[in-house]
């Protein structure tokens, strides 16, 4: 029977997989209803607190309506919906501009300087750890153990501002070696990136090594040694698919938390992002480009933490088994 | 002799993701006082859980248990107060039962405090005395569990049980997660204990020759229901159910002559879904697997059938007449 | 009985303790004096001297305005860490209820609690920040609250795990037995247990919500002109960057030294709430190595019957040793035996006995740290110690089969079943994973495991304690091995598949003559199973005798170890036998005969010599027991090393 096989075979991934989607959709919902209240609850009348008090009345009445901050609440969340729906995030109180136009131009620099950083920290962070890892399994090298908790636990403490700063300072001024800000070109991604990876990838590399330490120590992997195993086998078949399963949960979590620091690096290094566009809008009060930007940023957020949770049961799939909780 | 505990066709079910489970299924079970009454099963029989529902620890969702003749499946307030005084649990893990923040002296008096009004110096020699009935010292209450051993933790276990003066003590696999060779200074323990204090115990195990060594009536369990109880002799002298037979067979022996005559096949159900008719058909040594024309195990339950005698088994084909019951008797005594 | 240490001693006592001590100590006097020390000078523009690199009047230069940029930075402090603990202290008061009721109230409301938390879990800080700033306004309170609520999620999450592992914990509920009141519960149980996690975690939010009010601060959106703390002040240190960088050194180097101090302060205080650090080094377990005995040698395999070369297993003085406290431990002293074609050969003892580490050194899988030396170490006549690692591997990957104690560890959870089966003959036999899996199912079936192909393509996790011993069983099989050495594999198995288990060892023995290692602590299963017993004690054989002979054991503790068994024929009148005292530990060696504390035979000979294992009349049983004497010729122990891993 093996069709019928297969079927039960695949009814926990289809479980697991319709599950995490439902979560994405209430998580994405949740931002829209979270970027909506957000102007709601402000004190006073936006479009004047943006204006100044010493704005024309008439601009202000348009700018009132073009929000739709005339009509009832309920009304209100309906146009934002249905706007959202069609890719409208409204106009800019300031200028008046289309807030997508701002994100469409926007959105791409962000994605591509986050997907640059992640795949720094990643390729920095894990294997760094693995390495460490299997030299101090077992208390040996205590001296490699130190320097290297010291170090990685210097870099991790370091905010990501001072990071940037501290790499501009010594790149790109001193050195004069790489661009200190803007984007343009390939070498304009390298300190910005380093800026939002470095950190992260530290504290990855913390806890792979952690990870790595623990799972050498597990017996599974003394039976493993028990069959004789050439070492690549042991490491690749045996130890890393188990490493990689606390090492991914943690990673999750930092990445959101690296799309967080990438709102200030973006700013440190001029970058024409999401971050700087949300920065300028709190400042000057330009609310629909805030709640755009919240909305966007926190819906990449939820994309990369639903990527990393689906990549983990690719990895493992008992997780699959577990009710996607 | 005064009956303290009956437990009358308890069921204690738990919900889970994959339906209901019934831990304990319809188990009934006496314990009278000064005695040591065994409960002996193996992973998924319920054992523990029943310990637990006895204490109030799991929700009994039918049927009855009696202290003293009265029902305290579900009692609150003061009415579980005084049967706390009554009836304790030690719990099988030495390591995780004592509250590791606390010392051995602050851990003892933690029952006193609540049952009983005594004055600070009066607590503090009430726990000296508790520390000496279990083999331990004075100056010991001013350690923390970790400082201690398994067995001196589980000493001590006893100890804070033995503090509210109760007329049973219920032990939990209490000598499982202990060498060996500690483990036969508890039961010593218990043995004195009972001796002297006349204090009644529900000792379970899945290890037989202990609780052949402690316990005077034995009941024995298989997913959740009772299958067996009888005297403690008369348990191993003349098992009745195949699987009180083959348990009792599986018991490594020192001198055993001849090999195994009952083998359990197979591995055990799902909990979840027990066989249906006898739950143990799907491994009995003579059931149908082997006789094919046993089809009664296959869809009634003998459990409801089995005769309350002091020694009653719930088997549909148990020994009835003396002769095969000496038979079997024989058997055993070869082996 | 040592004195406990105080609190505070423990908590200086570590270097990251004192160092966060002595942070806290700068930082807290430099917060209270600094405004008005420093304050004047911080406010001071000059607009001549603006963007002036480090003088003497400015140690770290002068900011876009010509104020003394390490004046700002000193003056800072107080704001920069006032509003750090106060977005702390918010986050604290939000999240920790919030999860504590999470871990106690009905499932239900659990979920939805649960759901709520990891949300906030998911956003990272800023998002949540950003909102927030957004909401209240850029300002001092507007960071301060949006942090402390961004963080909130944590302590939450904390707080409810904490909440829920307590309510679970078996101390707790053996204090709901003895009934323990709700109040008492609360004091005694939960919160001295939360106190740790719950420090920890405030140190980290209290660097973590430093950071980030430095941050909005430095993007403009938290602490506005004229107020100025740390990220403030780097803000407008950003723009001297091109002339004087030492204006960004001072308060970035403020950020981190400030972030670090919370970081440590919190691991020390949550340290110094373990009572286990509470005794100090006097009162745990000394570790002084007592003066070594020299051992003396085993008895000569040389001299031992025609076609003694088959020996399947011939080891001669085996040492492994630990590091530990001061040198190092042995965990097995001197152990000599050899394991016929065939033969069950069983291992008894009791934990600290030196038996798992005897079988583990043949099998070559000891730990990394432990170090083993031995006279001679043959495997099927060739000498592990002296082969090349390739044939060491060979050897032992096809003609050796090792199963362990806990099923649910000893398979890896992350493969399937049939693959670790199968990549033993991949690897060592060159077979294409078709056939080694087709050998792999025959294999599983001997080991009467049902739905063998079915079973293949599962994982571990899909079998019960008992099918995945057969799994075990069953790899080991799949070369054909000469030696099974199996350590406690029924322990942790029901008493039912114990004998099933047994039986099938048993089995294999009959039907292909493997050699099987068994070790166990239970000494009636070891007579059910094997041939030849070796009885150990503090990592030495003390008997070695058939399995027919136990009844003529000699040495005292053999004879102990039988009284003491509780089997079907104890009588349940007498008392049981015990034996006084404990077992040495490894980290106390003792001198002479490592029985001889709890002996009654034992004499002063006993204490200071060590006696030899020698053969007693019958050359089959050997005893190590200066009241058990017999003739032996002794030979000298070289030491090699034998490779581990």
């Amino acid at each position: 029977m093996p069709a019928r096989a297969n079927l039960t075979a695949a009814m926990p991934w289809i479980r697991f997989l319709g599950w995490r989607a439902a979560r994405f959709a209430a998580g994405a919902a949740f931002l829209v209803v979270i970027a909506f209240a957000m102007i709601q609850v402000i004190p006073g009348d936006p479009v004047r607190a943006s204006l100044g008090t010493d704005a024309q009345p008439q601009v202000v009445e348009l700018r009132r309506h073009e929000l739709h901050l005339d009509r009832s609440l309920p009304v209100q969340f309906g146009y934002y919906v249905r706007d959202l729906a069609h890719g409208d995030f409204g106009s800019s109180i300031q200028t008046g501009e289309s807030v997508s136009t701002v994100i469409r131009e926007r959105l791409p620099n962000t994605a591509e300087l986050a997907g640059v950083a992640i795949a720094f920290a990643l390729l920095l962070g894990i294997p760094l750890g693995l390495l460490v890892g299997a030299w101090t399994r077992s208390g040996r090298r205590r001296g490699t153990e130190l320097t290297f908790a010291l170090g990685t636990g210097t870099v991790t403490a370091i905010p990501e501002y001072l990071m940037g700063t501290l790499l501009v300072a010594v790149f790109g001024l001193s050195l004069g070696v790489l661009p200190a800000a803007g984007k343009a070109g390939p070498d304009s991604f390298v300190l910005p990136a380093l800026a939002l990876a470095l950190p992260p990838a530290c504290f990855l590399a913390r806890i792979v090594r952690l990870e790595t330490v623990s799972v050498l120590g597990r017996e599974y992997m003394t039976t493993a040694r028990s069959k004789q195993l050439p070492t690549r086998i042991l490491y690749l078949r045996h130890a890393v698919p188990n490493i990689m399963t606390g090492a991914l949960t943690i990673a999750g979590l930092v990445f959101g938390a690296l799309l967080g620091g990438s709102v200030i690096v973006e700013n440190v290094f001029n970058w024409p992002g999401i971050g700087t566009a949300v920065v300028g809008a709190i400042l000057t009060k330009d609310y629909p480009i805030v709640q755009a930007c919240v909305l966007v940023l926190g819906l990449m957020i939820l994309a990369v933490s639903t990527l990393v949770d689906v990549a983990l049961v690719l990895l493992n799939p008992r997780l699959a088994s577990l009710t996607g909780s | 002799m005064t009956l303290l505990l009956a437990i009358d066709d308890v069921r204690v079910s738990y919900r889970s993701d994959h339906g209901l489970l019934h831990a304990v299924d319809g188990v009934a079970l006496e314990v009278a006082a000064g005695t040591t009454v065994g409960l002996v099963g193996e992973s998924g029989s319920g054992k523990s859980t029943l310990a637990k529902a006895i204490v109030g620890l799991a929700p009994v969702t039918r049927g009855a248990i009696r202290h003293r003749g009265v029902d305290v499946s579900r009692a609150r307030g003061v009415q579980l107060k005084r049967l706390r005084q009554s009836v304790q649990l030690v719990f099988q893990d030495p390591y995780s039962s004592l509250n590791p923040r606390l010392t051995i002296g602050q851990l003892l008096a933690e029952p006193l405090i609540e049952h009983f009004p005594l004055s600070r110096s009066a607590r503090q020699r009430e726990v000296v005395q508790l520390l000496e009935l279990v083999g331990l010292s004075a100056g010991d209450a001013d350690r923390y569990p970790f400082q201690f051993s398994g067995g001196q933790r589980q000493r001590v276990a006893i100890a804070r049980a033995l503090a509210v003066k109760p007329e049973l003590v219920i032990a939990d696999e209490i000598t499982s997660a202990l060498d060996v060779s500690v483990q036969a200074t508890i039961l010593n323990l218990l043995r004195d204990l009972q001796r002297e204090t006349g204090v009644a115990f529900l000792f379970i195990s899945h290890n037989l020759a202990v609780v052949r060594y402690l316990a005077q009536q034995i009941a024995v369990m298989h997913l959740g229901q009772v299958v067996e109880v009888a005297p403690a002799q008369e348990l191993f002298a003349a098992p009745r159910h195949p699987y009180t037979k083959a348990l009792v067979d599986s018991v490594p022996r020192l001198h055993r002559r001849d090999g195994r005559s009952a083998r359990v096949e197979g591995d055990l159900p799902d909990p979840q879904d027990p066989p249906a008719g006898c739950r143990f058909h799907t491994r009995c040594p003579v059931g149908p697997l082997v006789d094919p024309q046993r089809t009664l195990c296959l869809t009634q339950d003998p459990h409801a059938g089995a005769t309350a005698r002091p020694h009653r088994a719930a088997c549909h084909y148990v020994p009835e007449t003396s002769e095969e019951l000496s038979n079997a008797a024989g058997d055993r005594s070869r082996a | 009985m040592a004195r406990l240490r105080t609190r505070a001693g423990i908590v200086l006592g570590s270097p990251t303790g004192l160092a966060a001590a002595l942070l806290a100590v700068c930082f807290v006097a430099i917060a209270i004096v600094g405004p008005s020390i420093w304050g004047e000078a911080a406010m001071r523009i000059d607009p001549a001297g603006a963007y002036h690199g480090p003088s003497g009047g400015a140690w770290l230069g002068t900011d876009g305005l010509g104020r003394d940029v390490l004046a700002r930075t000193l003056a800072a402090t107080r704001l920069s860490l006032e509003l750090a603990l106060a977005a702390t202290a918010i986050a604290v008061v939000l999240g920790v209820p919030l999860g504590a009721a999470a871990g106690i109230v009905g499932p239900r409301m659990q979920r939805t609690i649960g759901t709520a938390i990891s949300f906030g879990l998911a956003l990272p800080g800023m998002l949540v920040a950003l909102v927030l700033v957004t909401i209240i306004g850029p300002g001092s309170l507007g960071a301060t609250v949006a942090i402390g609520v961004a963080l909130a999620p944590t302590f939450a999450r904390t707080a409810q795990t904490l909440a829920a592992s307590i309510a679970e914990s078996e101390y707790l509920a053996a204090a709901r037995v003895l009934g323990v009141g709700r109040r008492r519960l609360l004091l005694r149980y939960v919160l001295p247990n939360t106190a740790e996690p719950l420090l920890l975690q405030t140190g980290v939010a209290g660097s973590l919500a430093l950071v980030l009010i430095s941050g909005l601060s430095f993007l403009g959106l938290g602490v506005q002109a004229p107020s100025y703390d740390w990220g403030r002040v780097l803000n407008e240190g950003v723009d001297a960057l091109y002339t004087t960088p030492s204006a960004a050194l001072g308060p970035g180097a403020a950020i981190v030294l400030a972030g670090l101090m919370f970081t440590f302060m919190g691991e020390a205080l949550a340290r110094s709430m373990n009572p286990l650090l509470r005794i100090g080094a006097a009162g745990r377990c000394s570790g002084r190595l007592a003066a070594a005995a020299a051992s003396p040698a085993g008895p000569a395999l040389d001299a031992g019957p025609a076609g003694a070369d088959l020996a399947t297993v011939r080891v001669q003085d085996l040492h492994v040793s630990f590091p530990g406290g001061s040198g190092r431990r042995e965990a097995v002293a001197g152990v000599s035996f050899e394991i016929r074609p065939g033969e069950i050969v069983g291992v008894v003892g009791e934990s600290g006995s030196g038996k798992s580490m005897t079988a583990l050194a043949i099998a070559g899988l000891l730990p990394a740290n432990a170090q083993a030396t031995t006279a001679r170490l043959e495997f099927q006549g060739t000498d592990l110690a002296r082969c090349s690692p390739r044939e060491r591997r060979r050897l032992l990957g096809t003609s050796l089969a090792v199963i362990f104690q806990d099923p649910m560890s000893s398979l890896n959870p992350a493969v399937r079943v049939g693959r670790q089966l199968a990549e033993k003959l991949e690897i060592h036999a060159g077979m294409s994973r078709g056939d080694a899996l087709a050998r792999a199912e025959q294999r599983l079936a001997q080991t009467h495991l049902p739905a063998a192909r079915r079973r293949l393509r599962q994982y571990p996790h899909e079998f019960s304690g008992g099918m995945r011993q057969r799994a075990m069983i069953a790899m080991g099989l799949m070369t054909d091995p000469a030696l099974i050495v199996a350590d406690e594999p029924t322990t942790a198995l029901d008493v039912t598949v114990q004998a099933q288990i047994l039986d099938l060892l048993r089995e294999i023995n009959r039907r292909s003559g493997t050699a099987i290692l068994f070790i166990s602590h239970d000494l009636a299963v070891v007579t059910e199973l094997c041939t030849r017993v070796l009885v150990m004690y503090a990592g030495r054989i003390v008997e070695a005798l058939d399995t027919t002979a136990l009844d003529r054991a000699a040495h005292p503790y053999t004879r102990a170890l039988l009284e003491t068994v509780v089997d079907l024929e104890s009588d349940p009148e007498q008392p049981l036998a015990t034996i006084p005292g404990r077992p040495p530990t490894i980290e106390r060696p003792a001198a002479g005969c490592p029985f001889a504390p709890r002996c009654a035979e034992a004499t002063d000979h006993c204490r200071v010599e060590t006696p030899a294992l020698v053969p007693l009349g019958d050359p089959q049983h050997l005893a190590a027991c200066w009241a058990r004497p017999a003739g032996t010729v002794a030979t000298d122990r070289a030491p090699l090393e034998v490779g581990c891993e």
